[in-house]
């Protein structure tokens, strides 16, 4: 099954950028797929498109079954209900622990508290954070943050995970445990679409890789690197 | 929007309304500051109406008879005057009575004025005063229609000079509430503005988590109606303290009018107050977070 497919779409901003160029692809429920390229290749803005923040100039986008340039207004909250986000900058909210971070998510989607009580330790557990329920973001570690940030993002079960830059903020060993993490998420059926330019990431988890440049989809392979993009 | 959300919104209001103290009080200030304006422009209306209403229901009509009308025919009338609508009280004025009267204004007596004028030129008279000042110009207009009145006069002139200048003055008042309206809802809207940006970074990650608009309005909103409510009732408290106040000082010295009490119409201005403060805060808040949400829609 297709989970997001895209045909012919552009993008071009109010000020004329063009942002995205004609481009086409299709990701099978249960990828994951490095987004790679140099900032401004037009990562950010697929990104903005998929969760339906910005609205394609010109192509067709489908993602899990719903043409995201005639999505209505009660689907287009199903559709983002439907996928968990992630950013570089964690994007935790400070005042609240990590448990009322990640049960924040299931309660703005107004979910029974006795499912939230239920939900969110075993998210927690997935991520490996049981122990840090109580502490707030300021007392964890960023590799730690980022993982509240999955779980927050994973707690409403999602078909999709998208992170921009996860690992952005991280150290070596803190970004290997955050795809570690993302693995075990993906190897549960969840289709993952990460946006980074962490080379030895790419590298070492050898997934499919699309690299944008300039807007145009250069290359797009199973199972690629980092390094053999440099020869294209 | 389901209802165990709702006992969560009053408690992110009442905290945002907290962490935001000053801006808090600010906001309540003005908006008891417009409610204030408001009120005490409703009392003036209220006096207004109750001065123009007893000047107007003080107001004579004088029915002058048709000379040489027989004295039965004359007696009669005032029974067929007695039947028409509005009219309150009814008093015969006999030619005597009134050359009587004009001598005294004149400072004559009725003898010397008699002489002087050859004969008595004032007819007879009924002076009528009417229920309410709305029925002085239709019961004159009856009384001249009545057989064997020959005219009916009342003062229309000084009255409808008056009854002009109160109407600008209740212009006026209506232009000034509606000037201080759209201000304290500017700046209302401004103040929950700043609220609005001191979590935006909450806003969007509410909206990154699939929240609704009305899901993220809400708590806004209500922290609006509480600013709103508390901001009535102070500007309700300061207006009867100062009314009473200045119905203490003044009346006495405002002999020429009788000032209205507190009373039932008093509890009207005063809901209105509560209901308008109300509305206020969450028009002033939710105009703050739809441009705030368009906004940001357009930005993504």
């Amino acid at each position: 099954m297709k989970m997001i497919s895209l045909k012919g779409v552009s993008k071009k901003y109010d000020n004329g950028q063009l942002a995205l160029d004609h481009v086409s692809m299709e990701i099978e429920a249960g990828e994951f797929v490095f987004l790679c390229g140099a900032s401004g290749a037009g990562k950010s803005t697929l990104i903005r498109l998929l969760f339906r923040e910005e609205v394609a100039t010109d192509g067709k986008i489908i993602v899990n079954g719903r043409n995201l340039r005639k999505i209505k207004r009660r689907e287009l909250l199903r559709h983002r209900r439907s996928m968990g986000l992630v950013f570089q900058d964690y994007r935790l909210l400070p005042k609240k622990t990590v448990f009322a971070n990640v049960a924040y998510a299931m309660e703005v989607t107004e979910c029974k508290r006795k499912d939230i009580r239920k939900r969110v330790p075993e998210i927690l557990e997935v991520v490996g954070l049981s122990d840090k329920a109580g502490s707030f973001p300021s007392e964890l570690s960023g590799g730690e943050q980022q993982r509240v940030a999955i779980a927050r993002a994973l707690v409403n079960r999602p078909a999709i995970l998208i992170a921009d830059e996860p690992t952005g903020n991280l150290d070596p060993q803190n970004a290997r445990e955050l795809m570690e993490v993302l693995k075990r998420v993906n190897d549960k059926g969840t289709t993952v679409v990460m946006a980074t330019h962490a080379q030895d990431i790419v590298d070492e988890m050898r997934k499919r890789v699309i690299m944008l440049h300039e807007g145009r989809i250069i290359y797009d392979e199973e199972g690629g690197g980092y390094h053999e993009i440099a020869l294209v | 929007m389901k209802l165990r959300s709702f006992s969560r919104f009053f408690v992110e209001a009442s905290q945002s309304l907290r962490r935001n103290i000053l801006m808090t009080i600010a906001s309540i200030a003005t908006i008891a500051l417009t409610l204030f304006v408001c009120g005490v422009f409703s009392v003036i209306v209220l006096n207004i109406n109750k001065f123009a209403n007893d000047i107007e229901s003080t107001v004579e009509i004088q029915a002058f008879l048709e000379e040489d009308l027989p004295a039965e025919t004359a007696s009669a009338l005032v029974t067929s005057i007695r039947e028409i609508d509005g009219v309150d009280d009814v008093t015969f004025i006999s030619k005597e009575e009134a050359l009587a009267n004009m001598a005294t204004q004149l400072e004559e007596t009725p003898e010397t004025l008699l002489s002087s004028l050859g004969r008595n030129p004032l007819p007879d008279s009924y002076m009528v005063t009417a229920d309410s000042a709305d029925d002085v110009a239709p019961v004159a207009e009856k009384l001249e229609a009545l057989d064997g009145v020959a005219e009916a006069q009342y003062g229309d002139d000084t009255v409808d000079n008056l009854f002009q200048m109160l109407k600008w003055i209740r212009y006026f008042g209506i232009a000034l509430i509606l000037f201080l309206v759209v201000a304290s809802i500017v700046i209302v809207a401004f103040n929950i503005k700043v609220t609005v940006a001191s979590r935006k970074s909450e806003i969007i990650i509410m909206r990154y988590v699939g929240a609704s608009n009305w899901y993220i309005r809400w708590p806004f909103c209500i922290a609006g109606m509480v600013m709103g409510l508390f901001g009535g009732i102070i500007a309700v408290a300061l207006l009867y303290g100062a009314y009473t106040l200045f119905i203490d000082q003044f009346s006495s010295v405002l002999v020429f009018m009788s000032l209205v009490r507190v009373n039932t119409d008093f509890f009207y201005i005063f809901g209105f107050m509560l209901l308008f403060g109300v509305l206020l805060g969450s028009a002033g808040s939710l105009l703050s977070l739809n441009v705030y949400l368009k906004e940001r829609a357009k930005k993504q």
